[in-house]
């Protein structure tokens, strides 16, 4: 396709990373290192309880025996743990209220479509009563800004606020919760996220709710040499309902920054949870140069019957992205369903897929993957789908459609089936193809320019995923489609 | 008004020589057939015209409403007013027709400096086309030519052409693979569409398309050149005597 | 050149210990291309991903702990045979190979450190044949080269043992080869590497059964374009036993086409591995490839496991996988059923039926009571 249309590829460079901006805010933080006292000083200035520092404390030691992992195909220069700084918030008190915020900050929002004020809508979406209001969690570096229509949300008796705020007077809900569904020692990353975690959502659904509306956490990174450790932690009591959606983003910055967060899901019996991610952070430049490496654990536990967890990803930043949103299915009758796009351009490596993980009897799950490579790009689709002893009549399936765009590019599909079961029927499908020749050509006789033709190609490839989304992302998810493929065309 | 015209146009596709020097012009208001057995080069053809990568004009030139076409690319010819009628209409998987055919019209009124078609206009005038061509507006809502069937697929190109309007539809074996029913109503298609405004080039295989749609000019094609021009009448006689003994003509 | 050192100390001595190895019989015969290759690689550490399922120590222990050796073959006259244990004057020079190149296969050096017998041969004809037997416990090992044009069909038995089979396909020219392996009590471990020169074609029909533990590596290295490589084989693995697969295509150049497609059932309490690794370099463009595999497990402790992958590095190219894990449809138990078949003879009949699709070779079909 090099050959093509070199006018093309001219007119799609130059949209940029239009979130790139820095906000100019004064900040405290912590300065960089990692060790005891800088977990302590996080615990203290987050006015934590003595089991939570020691639960810190405690996963920060078996962090400091564990090795980081190697075996996902990216390519990065060793980080330095010390050089990052663990904490940085907006000097100052809590605001109590939107008014007491700075409102430099308020402008950061504004700018990024992100409505603080509750009349408000999320940008791009038409203001009708039929659409769903939206409440917002908007997190700033390590700390919660402001969480919107809390009153109305405890109402019906769901908890949305701040992980902080949890831990303050939810003590009893996070300690029984946390760290079930991903202990501390599952992995490197989660257990470094288990000792400085910062903030993140926290939602409880209690029985029989249906959340009344969608609950966003908007996670922005901004300070300098920080990384962001965010922890959400979602409960949907017995017969609730809930759909969370999170957008992320960071400024333009020359040095890489990491994210290591992780997010817990549980769902009791009849209980659903829809999860669904935009994520956005700054992928690097055309050089490959800065950019967040995202090594984040999600995972959801289908714990009663006939449960449901359900995440829906569109990934189209992040320089290196390193993430298996994964559900374990407990519960007999439960449903897992993973639904993922990535979109990797320019120098992005991306090592991301899903783990189902059968346990109870009839549990089904679904793994749609659409991998889309450009540039001088990796993206590799990781999978495991296993089907222990008492997984009577489980089953699975697994799609995993690959796209290349240009001749540099590298995509990867490393499914693993494991069956312990004779009854149960696990599927994959993988296919491998670049953007059809045929298919450019037709749209270009009928007058669509190639880029346009490209993205229309694209979004297709990607309906099946997209369509899972809420409609306020949706809109934002297939622009972004469009942005992220910038200069592949051509 | 000249549409097309080719002069001694000699084509190759991968470094294999095709097209031998073809000279054709067609006007406004004049339908053309160019027939030729398998292997002639009518495909290639339409492809070069389209302006296709991995064609090339070794020779000879094309001009597309009276300009040359050198370095058009696909969509800029398009745009001019060339519409190509596909042989096997390709699938775009999770492309809905309808998206496909608003974004194409839209691009075709940008380029002539109008605003993009309003949906209530647009969703009126498909249906509109679509109940002339005998399909359901289900149709509009599927994947573009994602499990449609070789008559569907072929109605859906017809559907393209009346809703863009181009100026000069070249047509590749739209007949093909056809039942009675599904070429009745493809021609019925293309006697819509025509005009004294535009000009209509059909290429096929077979004479059949002919008894329902009246030409005005047979062009027979072997080894990539014309080797014998005529009216409606020589269409009947390549159907009667086939096309050996024409190529020595 | 740097050494790595095993983390495990368990490695560390077992590397020692094939290094030390020395095969008395053929002081001729020179191995320090495989034993450098080892001493730079290593054994695989951690023991994971390819050998997830199968114990890697195990198989090097019994490979040092096989001492018998004997002529394995036969051959159609047209075949040129050399023998590794025959002290042939240009014997001393003989190269046998190395995993150089073919990548971290440690198995096919530690079987060039401790061979004991084995052959070298090629054929110039279209009509070369050649019969393997089983290794019978030994360590063999085997180079094969279809010279250009020629052709060349092999029938191979292996039970258990270690045995590497090396095959040079050069310009044009093609090998057929039936793999065949019936159930083996111990411990077998097989490798074929194929390398195929511009337009050669190689088919490989494999049936096998299972063993104590089996782990049978297939590796097609495309070197030429219009090459071909099609796969096919099935497997039927019972009572404890225990078969891992792996079969890797390497796509190096553009313009080949491979097709791969392995049934596998599983009965009682064995275990089945399938792992296919499909790999299309940066250069490799107009590349077709695909693979499915299937298995069905018969009884409610036997375990299947799948592992297909890709690893893609440039974008003309036609790929895809499949792989499924279930049981007998239903269905179509069902309709047998209500045309009076017992269920025991319908579940017969739709086993047999789903391992024919891919298993045709006579020793095959013979195997596997098809």
């Amino acid at each position: 396709m090099s050959e093509q249309s070199p006018s093309a590829a001219h007119d799609f460079i130059g949209k940029e990373y239009a979130a790139g901006f820095v906000t100019d805010v004064e900040q405290e933080t912590i300065p960089p290192g990692l060790d005891e006292a800088v977990i302590t000083e996080i615990s203290r200035r987050k006015n934590e309880p003595d089991w939570l520092l020691e639960w810190r404390l405690q996963a920060y030691q078996r962090w400091l025996d564990m090795p980081e992992p190697t075996w996902a195909k990216v390519d990065y220069e060793p980080i330095d743990y010390q050089a990052i700084s663990y904490f940085a918030a907006p000097t100052g008190d809590k605001p109590k209220s939107l008014d007491e915020v700075d409102p430099e900050l308020l402008r950061t929002y504004e700018k990024l479509g992100i409505p603080l004020h509750e009349q408000e809508v999320l940008a791009g979406v038409e203001r009708d009563p039929n659409t769903p209001r939206v409440a917002v969690d908007a997190i700033f570096d390590s700390v919660s800004l402001t969480t919107t229509f809390k009153e109305e949300l405890q109402e019906h008796g769901v908890i949305y606020c701040s992980f902080g705020e949890a831990v303050e007077n939810h003590p009893e809900l996070v300690q029984k919760y946390l760290g079930t569904v991903v202990p501390p020692s599952d992995n490197f990353y989660a257990a470094l996220n288990s000792a400085v975690f910062s903030d993140g959502s926290f939602v409880y659904v209690p029985k029989g709710v249906r959340c009344p509306m969608e609950l966003l956490s908007y996670f922005r990174i901004n300070a300098q040499n920080t990384g962001q450790f965010e922890r959400t932690l979602i409960i949907a009591d017995e017969g609730s309902y809930a759909s969370y959606l999170e957008g992320c983003t960071a400024p333009m910055r020359d040095e890489n920054q990491l994210h290591a967060a992780v997010v817990e899901l549980v769902a009791l019996e009849d209980a659903s949870i829809k999860y669904s991610t935009v994520q956005n952070w700054y992928p690097g430049d055309e050089e490959g140069k800065g950019g967040i490496y995202n090594f984040v654990t999600k995972r959801g536990l289908c714990r009663g019957a006939r449960s449901h967890i359900s995440w829906t990803q569109v990934e189209t930043g992040s320089a290196i992205t390193w993430k298996y949103p994964s559900v374990i299915l407990r519960g007999d009758n439960s449903v897992g369903e993973f639904y993922s796009v990535a979109i990797t351009n320019n120098h992005q490596q991306a090592d991301t897929g899903s783990k189902m993980t059968h346990i109870g009897r009839n549990t089904s799950s679904t793994i749609i993957s659409k991998g889309i490579s450009a540039g001088n790009s990796s993206n590799a689709y990781r999978g495991r789908v296993r089907m222990n002893p008492g997984a009577k009549q489980a089953r699975n399936f697994t799609q995993c459609d690959s796209l290349l765009i240009g001749s540099k590019c590298a995509a990867h599909t490393f499914p693993t089936i494991e069956s312990q079961r004779s009854d149960a029927i696990v599927e994959h499908e993988a296919t491998t193809s670049k953007v059809s020749e045929d298919q450019l050509f037709l749209c270009r006789q009928r007058g669509i320019d190639a880029e346009k033709a490209v993205a229309m190609i694209v979004n297709g490839f990607c309906k099946e995923v997209l369509r899972e989304l809420p409609m306020e992302f949706a809109v934002e998810a297939s622009k972004l489609l469009e942005v992220s493929l910038e200069g592949a065309v051509g | 008004m000249k549409l097309l015209e080719l002069r001694g146009l000699a084509a190759s596709v991968d470094e294999k020589q095709i097209l031998n020097g073809i000279d054709l012009t067609v006007n406004a208001g004049e339908v053309h057939a160019i027939m030729g057995p398998n292997g002639s080069g009518k495909s290639t053809l339409s492809n070069i015209l389209g302006g296709r990568d991995g064609y090339t004009v070794t020779e000879g030139e094309i001009e597309l409403m009276g300009a040359p076409v050198n370095g058009m690319s696909v969509e800029e010819r398009a745009l001019t007013g060339l519409f190509l009628g596909f042989q096997h209409p390709i699938e775009i998987p999770g492309v809905t027709n309808m998206e496909f055919l608003k974004v194409a019209i839209d691009s075709h009124r940008i380029s002539l400096g109008e605003e993009e078609m309003n949906t209530r206009d647009f969703m009126v005038q498909v249906r509109d086309i679509s109940k002339r061509l005998e399909l359901s507006t289900e149709f509009l809502k599927r994947f573009v030519n994602v499990g449609f069937s070789g008559g569907e697929k072929k109605r859906n190109e017809i559907l393209q052409l009346m809703l863009l309007q181009p100026r000069l539809a070249f047509l590749d074996e739209t007949d093909s693979g056809l039942d009675v029913d599904a070429l009745q109503v493809v021609a019925r298609g293309i006697n819509e569409f025509r005009s004294d405004e535009n000009g209509v080039v059909l290429v096929t295989h077979y004479q059949r398309l002919l008894n329902y749609v009246n030409v005005d000019f047979v062009h027979i094609m072997i080894n990539g050149t014309i080797v014998k021009s005529g009216d409606a009448q020589l269409a009947h006689e390549v159907e009667t005597h086939g096309y050996t003994g024409l190529g020595e003509a | 050149m740097a050494v790595p050192q095993p983390a495990n100390t368990l490695q560390g001595d077992l590397l020692k210990r094939v290094l030390a190895h020395e095969v008395q019989e053929t002081p001729w015969l020179d191995r320090s291309a495989s034993k450098s290759l080892l001493n730079c690689n290593g054994f695989p550490f951690p023991w994971k991903g390819r050998w997830q399922y199968s114990d890697f120590r195990a198989l090097v222990e019994d490979a040092l702990s096989l001492e018998g050796a004997h002529n394995a073959l036969q051959s159609s006259h047209d075949v040129d045979v050399r023998r590794f244990d025959q002290p042939e004057t240009e014997a001393q020079t003989m190269e046998f190979g190395s995993s150089d190149g073919v990548g971290d296969f440690p198995l096919i050096d530690i079987n060039g450190v401790l061979f004991r017998s084995g052959t070298k041969l090629s054929s110039i004809a279209k009509t070369g044949s050649v019969k393997v037997n089983d290794a019978n416990g030994s360590v063999d090992r085997h180079l094969m080269s279809i010279e250009q044009d020629a052709g060349m069909t092999v029938e191979e038995t292996f039970k258990t043992g270690n045995r590497v089979v090396l095959c040079h396909v050069r310009d044009n020219a093609k090998l057929e080869y039936e793999l065949t392996m019936p159930h083996g009590e111990g411990i077998g471990y097989h490798c074929l590497v194929v390398w195929l020169a511009k337009g050669s074609t190689f088919e490989l029909h494999l049936a096998s059964k299972g063993a104590q533990v089996r782990r049978n590596d297939v590796i097609v290295n495309v070197l030429g374009e219009n090459a071909t490589a099609t796969l096919s084989g099935g497997w039927f693995v019972d009572g404890s036993d225990h078969l891992d697969s792996q079969v890797y295509m390497n796509h190096r150049v553009g313009g080949s086409h491979s097709e791969q497609s392995f049934h596998g059932v599983v009965d009682d309490r064995a275990r089945s591995v399938f792992s296919g690794f499909i790999h299309i370099d940066r250069n490799a463009s107009a590349t077709e490839a695909h693979l499915t595999n299937r298995n069905i497990a018969l009884s409610t402790q036997a375990r299947a496991h799948a592992q297909p992958e890709l690893e893609i590095y440039t974008d003309d190219v036609i790929c895809s996988h499949g792989a499924t894990t279930g049981h007998l449809d239903d269905d179509s138990l069902f309709l047998l059923r209500s045309r009076g078949i017992g269920e025991e003879s319908a579940r017969a009949m739709l086993t047999k039926g789903f391992l024919r699709q891919v298993v045709h070779s006579e020793g095959g079909t013979s195997l596997l009571n098809l």
